[in-house]
């Protein structure tokens, strides 16, 4: 990519996390390797327990990864100290889905913003603490009016905002999106969009989109990794995911995504898979997609393909690949 | 539908522009009754729980100013007007020493009410703590805690009261608020400790941690405010049964001794010449029995009112 | 000419809450013709679910109230019937499907039991051609290995297979209209992509007819022949899907097609986006709804909404002055900026 994006922030190497359940041992995320450059916004799609939420919240520092290294900075974020713990979660910060769960009922929406600025004591000050309030509340659209008011009273879409302004209030260096436009209504996603590019724009941090719509991430993205139960199966250039994607999965889930065009509709060759995307415990021998391609054959039920470089910049997790 | 636009007038600045929308998503969505103030019409509505709060109130402010509505004070012995019965001096008449009903009877609510409160606050406050703490960090510390609350809860309370009251001695007010918050927390830390488990899967108490909240900062700011709405009820409906321990405890001789009434004590007393005098012993049984049922009525209400598939 | 299967006018719908009542269906008028699938859209909120539910008697009797309208169905005003008729009709011939099959379904009984307890319930056979039924129904929809996931609980499916099972419970009884309420919303997009395919599928092997539920206008597109857009409670536009996707005249369709970019392109600068957000339907503004977000709104919008203008495709209609023959005449046609007549 462009030189803008070239210095390495975060690296995933090989990162693996396992949940105990009931019947096995559920594999949300099974070695994933992934880097994220300054400035960039990667999207990360894939179908409801593929494991894009865990790796979010393993980014975070909330699960602990059963194997493999999150470098932040070079740094294993695993291996900090107290102070630079605290430190990390300054340069990392989440948005959230749900606009409603994602805030404190009880607190009002200033409170809420300064949560962060509160716990790491940025402003001893009351008067500089409001006026960061009111600054924060403005890069996102809202003003000082709502500082004073409680949650219940706004919409989905200003919840999201305030959700926003939260975790800028640290200035962060990567924000991870986790779904935060998937619970808000059509006309409110371009707003929550177009805000996070703004964003973007002025302050120069990465987002890690985490999403199932490939509509939107294709809008926001520098890059895109697609994944499929715990594996990242494709990774490129965002343009490239679209235009010369390589893996049957990423096909058939673009296939699958309607366009808002009936002509279009009409026209389009489509990919429909069969059957259900199997369950994260016990997996299969072989690449985890086999049971459901449409091009699968011996060796990709025996042997798990590796993510290989096929172009610049562009990874593909698949035998039958060129 | 066809015939709707037939002779439609337009006045000459109908199709003027107006000017383009603002950009910015800052209109208040609907100014929306907050959570308490839905609770507080439901619970309006409930005749019997608002006809209960009132009393309590009026109960609470007989408790203050009672005393003072007439000459006597609740100590001082009058031997020449034993065991009046109720008249235009003594309202509620006078005890085997000659001191006034009526002022004991108040002075003695003080007590029983003070010890009620402050009997259910500081235990539920501990058990908040504890629950907090063993709902939020879970693993081995919550199975411990909760293992040790399940043995000390097999054992009936009034047993380790009695234990604590040898052992403080009894008599005093503090003694009996530390004997009864001793044992009160357990039940409210198992019942924090539940709400605080499905709290801490909220995205808001994601959001602390990842912002670098301390545990103590997600417990005290975060959890245990949430479950205080829910806790309320529970508050409320323990009161009664700490106004009937203490007035249990001062009749067996355990609670707070004379000449400071307490409603158990009032009870006691009176209870030696009952059948000579039953308007002595009537009296402050009425009051227990007042206070513990419009409490309940009130927990009942509230529960009601806070409960989100009863309200309309 | 065809023939109009259910015909719903002029309904309004409020609820009372404590805040005031709440004018969630204000004047709705739509039909659906036997065979056909037609869209309702609308972000939430807008009354399309309510629309729906008021026709089938489903709403809550203790704060929600028809305030006026009709809606025939085979001949009948079904919101005028018994509910002992409604229960008649309900699951028989006309049924639904939501988005969330899980609640739906009986967690504790067989999910083949459940399908021919719906069939036993409205006709008189054994319940060995019950089952028979139900078996075929299974194949219909194609739920694999039906014999055997017959005799599963709702939790031993996937979400997709539960999706499946509750069309057809929906369609077991062969119903004339098949209400959808977003049916993929809660599915993930290679599964939507099976279930839109399936739904596809019985337009051609039953009589059903279908109306569909949904803010997606991608999924709108993959199914449906007529649509109807909802905001605010009210129509505001309504035609073909050809017209209403191809040629749409009110702003507010422009809005939700623009806000939803489009996987075959990319928009380098700024999606579209509709700034602001839907009226308080306790209040609703006097004029048209839509105004206060329109980049189009003229004064009149402030004072007045139109009914539906008709416009030159049959059945292609919009609540929009801008279509008014005395704005055209005026100013010429609006239409959508940067998607010129057919593209």
């Amino acid at each position: 990519m462009d030189n803008e994006h070239s210095k390495t922030l975060l690296e995933l190497k090989d990162v693996k996390t396992f949940f105990k359940v009931s019947g096995g041992i559920l594999k949300a995320v099974n070695g994933v390797s992934l880097t994220i450059h300054e400035g960039e916004t990667i999207g990360l799609v894939g179908e409801s327990g593929c494991g894009k939420s865990t790796l979010g919240k393993t980014i975070l520092r909330l699960i602990r990864p059963a194997g493999g290294q999150v470098l932040f900075d070079g740094k294993d974020i695993w291996e900090f100290n107290r102070a630079e713990k605290k430190a990390y979660t300054r340069q990392v910060q989440m948005i959230f889905q749900d606009p409603y769960a994602c805030l404190d009922p009880l607190s009002v929406i200033g409170d809420t913003v300064a949560e962060g600025m509160d716990i790491h004591r940025m402003y001893a000050d009351k008067q500089a603490r409001g006026k960061e309030i009111l600054r924060l509340l403005n890069d996102v659209g809202l003003n000082e009016s709502h500082a004073n008011r409680f949650p219940h009273e706004f919409s989905g879409g200003q919840r999201q905002r305030v959700g926003i302004s939260r975790a800028l209030s640290l200035k962060p260096r990567l924000i991870v999106c986790d779904e935060p436009i998937s619970a808000l209504d059509v006309s409110i996603q371009a707003q929550v969009v177009n805000l996070l590019k703004r964003l973007q724009r002025e302050m120069g941090m990465a987002y890690l989109f985490i999403t199932h719509d490939l509509s939107m991430v294709r809008q926001i993205s520098d890059r895109i990794a697609v994944m499929y139960l715990g594996n990242i199966v494709e990774i490129a250039d965002s343009e490239d995911i679209y235009l010369s994607n390589k893996h049957p999965y990423t096909q058939a889930l673009l296939s699958a995504i309607p366009i808002a065009d009936p002509t279009v509709e009409k026209n389009r060759e489509r990919i429909v898979l069969s059957g259900d995307v199997p369950s994260p415990v016990n997996l299969p021998k072989g690449c985890a997609f086999a049971g459901r391609c449409p091009r699968a054959c011996e060796q990709c039920r025996a042997e798990a393909p590796a993510l290989r470089e096929i172009e610049p910049g562009h990874q593909v997790a698949c035998h039958l690949a060129e | 539908m066809e015939n709707a636009k037939e002779k439609m007038i337009f006045q000459a600045d109908d199709f003027d522009r107006l000017p383009p929308p603002s950009q910015t998503d800052a209109a208040i969505a609907r100014k929306q009754t907050t959570y308490w103030k839905d609770v507080w019409r439901t619970f309006k509505k409930n005749r019997t729980a608002a006809v209960s709060l009132a009393v309590i109130f009026l109960l609470i402010l007989l408790v203050v100013f009672g005393p003072m509505m007439n000459e006597f004070d609740y100590r001082t012995n009058d031997y020449s007007a034993l065991n009046q019965s109720p008249n235009a001096v003594h309202w509620f008449g006078t005890d085997n020493m000659g001191r006034d009903i009526w002022t004991r009877i108040w002075e003695g609510g003080r007590i029983s009410l003070l010890i009620a409160v402050l009997a259910t606050l500081i235990p539920e406050v501990i058990g908040m703590i504890i629950g907090g703490v063993s709902g939020y960090f879970g693993g081995w510390l919550d199975t411990l805690i909760m293992r040790f609350i399940d043995v000390l809860m097999g054992i009936p309370s009034l047993i380790y009261m009695i234990l604590l009251m040898l052992v403080f001695g009894s008599g005093s007010i503090m003694t009996l608020i530390v004997a009864m918050s001793l044992t009160g927390w357990m039940g409210s830390a198992r019942a924090t400790r539940g709400l605080v488990l499905q709290i801490k899967a909220r995205d808001f108490v994601t959001a602390s941690e990842t912002l670098g909240a301390s545990p103590w900062w997600i417990i005290v700011k975060r959890l245990i405010p949430n479950t205080l709405g829910i806790r309320v009820v529970g508050i409320t409906m323990s009161i009664p049964s700490v106004i009937f321990y203490e007035a249990f405890l001062s009749y067996i001789g355990l609670g707070v001794t004379p000449p400071t009434p307490s409603w158990g004590q009032l009870i006691k007393a009176a209870g030696e010449n009952f059948r000579y005098y039953p308007y002595q012993f009537i009296i402050p049984c009425v009051m227990v029995g007042i206070t513990m049922l419009c409490f309940n009525l009130v927990g009942d209400g509230l529960r009601d009112a806070l409960d989100p598939k009863l309200r309309g | 000419m065809a023939e109009k299967i259910l015909d719903v006018k002029n309904l309004v719908v409020t609820f009372d809450t404590y805040q005031g009542s709440v004018q969630a269906v204000r004047d709705v008028s739509f039909h659906v013709n036997k065979r056909e699938t037609v869209g309702i859209v609308g972000e939430s909120g807008c009354g399309k679910s309510v629309t729906i539910r008021t026709v089938m008697g489903l709403n809550p009797k203790s704060n929600g109230s028809v305030k006026g309208g009709q809606a025939f169905f085979e001949g009948r005003d079904v919101l005028r019937l018994s509910e002992k008729e409604i229960r008649d009709i309900l699951g028989n011939r006309m049924s639904m499907i939501f988005q969330d099959p899980f609640t739906f379904l009986n967690p504790t009984m067989q999910v083949g039991k459940q399908i021919t307890e719906v069939y036993l319930r409205h006709h008189k056979v054994s319940r060995k051609e019950a089952e028979e039924k139900a078996l075929s129904i299974l194949r219909l929809i194609s739920l694999p290995n039906p014999e055997q996931n017959m005799k599963r609980y709702p939790h031993q499916l996937s979400g997709g297979m539960r999706q499946r099972v509750m069309i057809a419970m929906a369609l077991i009884c062969e119903p004339a209209v098949l209400f959808a309420d977003e049916p993929t919303t809660a599915l993930d997009v290679t599964i939507q992509a099976q279930i839109i395919d399936l739904m596809n599928s019985l337009k051609e092997k039953t009589d059903t007819s279908i109306v569909l539920i949904t803010h997606d206008m991608g999924v709108v597109a993959k199914m449906v022949d007529r649509l109807y857009v909802m905001y605010a409670g009210k129509i505001v536009e309504q035609g073909d899907a050809d017209a209403m996707f191809h040629r749409p005249r009110h702003p507010y369709t422009w809005g939700l097609l623009d806000s939803v970019p489009r996987l075959d392109e990319r928009t380098k600068e700024e999606l579209h986006s509709i700034p602001g957000m839907p009226p308080d339907l306790i209040a609703p503004p006097e004029g048209c709804p839509f105004a206060a977000r329109c980049r189009y709104a003229m004064k009149i919008c402030q004072r007045q909404m139109p009914d539906a203008i008709p416009l030159e495709e049959e059945g292609h209609a919009a609540a929009c002055w801008l279509c008014h023959p005395e704005y055209v005449k005026q100013y010429g046609v609006t239409r959508r900026e940067g998607k010129e007549n057919g593209q």
